[in-house]
């Protein structure tokens, strides 16, 4: 009985774990996909700093983006960029 | 139930008395979008790499019926928005001149005629010419203008609450979205800059976002010396002089300019790309949630746009400076709940819009009007067309005439091919009968 709960905390304690690192899901993933596709020129299915700087106003640095700190620009925080920036504040970002 | 039918009854009578009518559609709702500058060509293209520039629209088209011969009525926001309200051609309403141009308060619209038949009307529009000094706002119960040559990362928002504001009655609505996305400077405030030319590090990158850059390029020559003239018209606003272009060509007789790479041009193009798959992605995003508010069944969708872009196929980077079809061939597409796709290859007007939709709201459609589209169209009309510029334009399915009073300036296939000497008379035709009538 006591491998039990215990085996079933485990599953529980995993479960959430797995719930906490799976990628927040996309509100629009076929337009964001699209998007990421045409910007991700390794196909890595993120953006890594030279694709973003490439293409997105260079002054702005990825980690404005990057909400999780990992060094690229993966599909949620891209779709978060487009949808949640204000674009009047990007404006007065410098080249 | 028995005491509730003659209140209803009562009601509908009052609502006669008013002039009001119930449509017979009550669920019939339509939205609108208004993609201003966006050619018929880049709609459906791809880039360099071969990822599609508008994969929402794409997947919109498959769904609707697509007119792939569309034509505005003018090349010009102003006058070309007007066409698409009214139904009539811009110069119905006066002439074409930014100093007086307005449409009258009492002009029967879209949105004033979808009003009267009990219709909640909204606009969301993204201000330059449609702003409310020009009098589009006739027949809106609601007007929202934002900052001036905003794009649709900023009404796109506006109208998702709008969506679900309207989700929660059952009144029908019309909802008109506008955005000047790909409108130059094509370089917008927004997230994607430069998509399609990530490598160029020439000087009109910093150029790109000056509002007059374009206008200061003829050929392949930038001449920044050259500034363009402004008016200020009646609403009050600061309007761009029409004869800039013919300024411009002078200027360029006499000044040497800086000569453009095959990278800048490139680069500017590229900027333009970036500004259609910038508008797509929005465009999709509303799409998106008019099925999320559970109104796609009873939303009939139109998307068109306003006019084209010169994109150096006749010597600029603007669309006023003539009829062309770069200018003035448009996406139009209307999906109606329940009503297969399709194609219509035969030429059709923005004016066939209004009708269209007073058609599917089951309202009656006033003579002087075009047939609905839903009627049938016809492979050989000719469409009009007239700028403010004093040009006038007639457009068949084989080709087109453009000329200044009796005067033809052009007249050939847009494609480039040789236009039949029948397909010419049918233009010519066109053009003497209009003069004849005026």
């Amino acid at each position: 009985m006591r491998w039990v709960v215990l085996g079933l905390a485990a599953a529980i304690m995993l479960g959430a774990v797995v719930h906490l690192l799976r990628p927040p899901s996309l509100r629009y993933p076929e337009q964001t996909m699209a998007l990421m596709a045409a910007m991700d020129d390794d196909g890595d299915g993120r953006l890594g700093e030279l694709e973003f700087r490439r293409r997105a106003p260079a002054a702005t640095p990825l980690g404005v983006f990057d909400l999780d700190a990992s060094g690229h620009i993966e599909a949620h925080e891209l779709e978060a960029m487009m949808l949640l920036v204000d674009p009047l504040w990007l404006a007065h970002s410098p080249r | 139930m028995h005491q509730g039918f003659p209140s209803l009854l009562t009601g509908l009578i009052a609502l006669n008395v008013l002039g009001c009518r119930v449509p017979v559609h009550e669920d019939m709702s339509f939205l609108v979008i208004s993609m201003d500058t966006v050619r018929a060509d880049h709609i459906g293209a791809q880039d360099a790499s071969g990822h599609p520039l508008s994969p929402s629209l794409n997947a919109f088209a498959a769904e609707s019926m697509v007119y792939s011969r569309a034509f505005a009525q003018s090349n010009e926001t102003l006058f070309s928005h007007t066409a698409l309200f009214t139904g009539r051609n811009p110069s119905h309403w006066g002439d074409l001149s930014y100093l007086s141009y307005r449409l009258p308060a009492d002009a029967p619209t879209l949105a004033s005629l979808l009003s009267r038949a009990g219709y909640q009307t909204e606009a969301i529009v993204a201000g330059g010419h449609l702003s409310p000094g020009f009098g589009l706002t006739v027949g809106f119960q609601r007007y929202q203008s934002m900052q001036d040559f905003s794009s649709f990362q900023e009404t796109v928002p506006r109208a998702q609450e709008r969506l679900a504001a309207l989700a929660e009655t059952d009144r029908p609505f019309l909802l008109f979205v506008h955005g000047y996305d790909a409108h130059s400077p094509y370089v917008k405030p927004g997230t994607l800059f430069r998509p399609d030319t990530p490598d160029y590090e020439g000087e009109l990158l910093q150029l790109a976002r000056n509002p007059l850059t374009v206008e200061r390029i003829y050929g392949d020559r930038y001449y920044p010396e050259f500034l363009p003239g402004s008016l200020t018209g009646a609403s009050g606003r600061d309007v761009l002089d029409p004869e800039v272009f013919t300024e411009l060509e002078r200027h360029a007789e006499t000044h040497p300019g800086q000569q453009l790479s095959a990278e800048d041009l490139a680069f500017l193009q590229g900027t333009y790309d970036a500004a259609i798959r910038n508008l797509d992605f929005f465009v999709g995003v509303l799409l998106e949630d008019l099925a999320a508010q559970g109104l796609a069944e009873r939303t009939t969708v139109v998307v068109l746009a306003d006019h084209g872009e010169d994109l150096l196929d006749h010597g600029f980077f603007n669309h006023r400076f003539s009829l062309h079809d770069e200018n003035i061939h448009v996406p139009l597409m209307i999906r109606t709940p329940g009503q297969a796709p399709g194609v219509v290859t035969d030429p059709v007007a923005l004016t066939d819009v209004l009708p269209s939709v007073l058609s599917l709201a089951e309202l009656s459609v006033p003579a002087e009007l075009s047939a609905p589209l839903a009627a049938g169209t016809d492979p050989d009309r000719v469409v009009y067309a007239e700028s403010l510029r004093g040009e006038q334009s007639w457009r068949s399915r084989h080709g087109r005439l453009i000329a200044r009073g009796d005067t033809v300036q052009w007249v050939g296939s847009e494609e480039g091919g040789a236009l039949s000497s029948e397909a010419e008379q049918v233009l010519r035709q066109a053009h003497t009968a209009a003069r004849s009538d005026q």
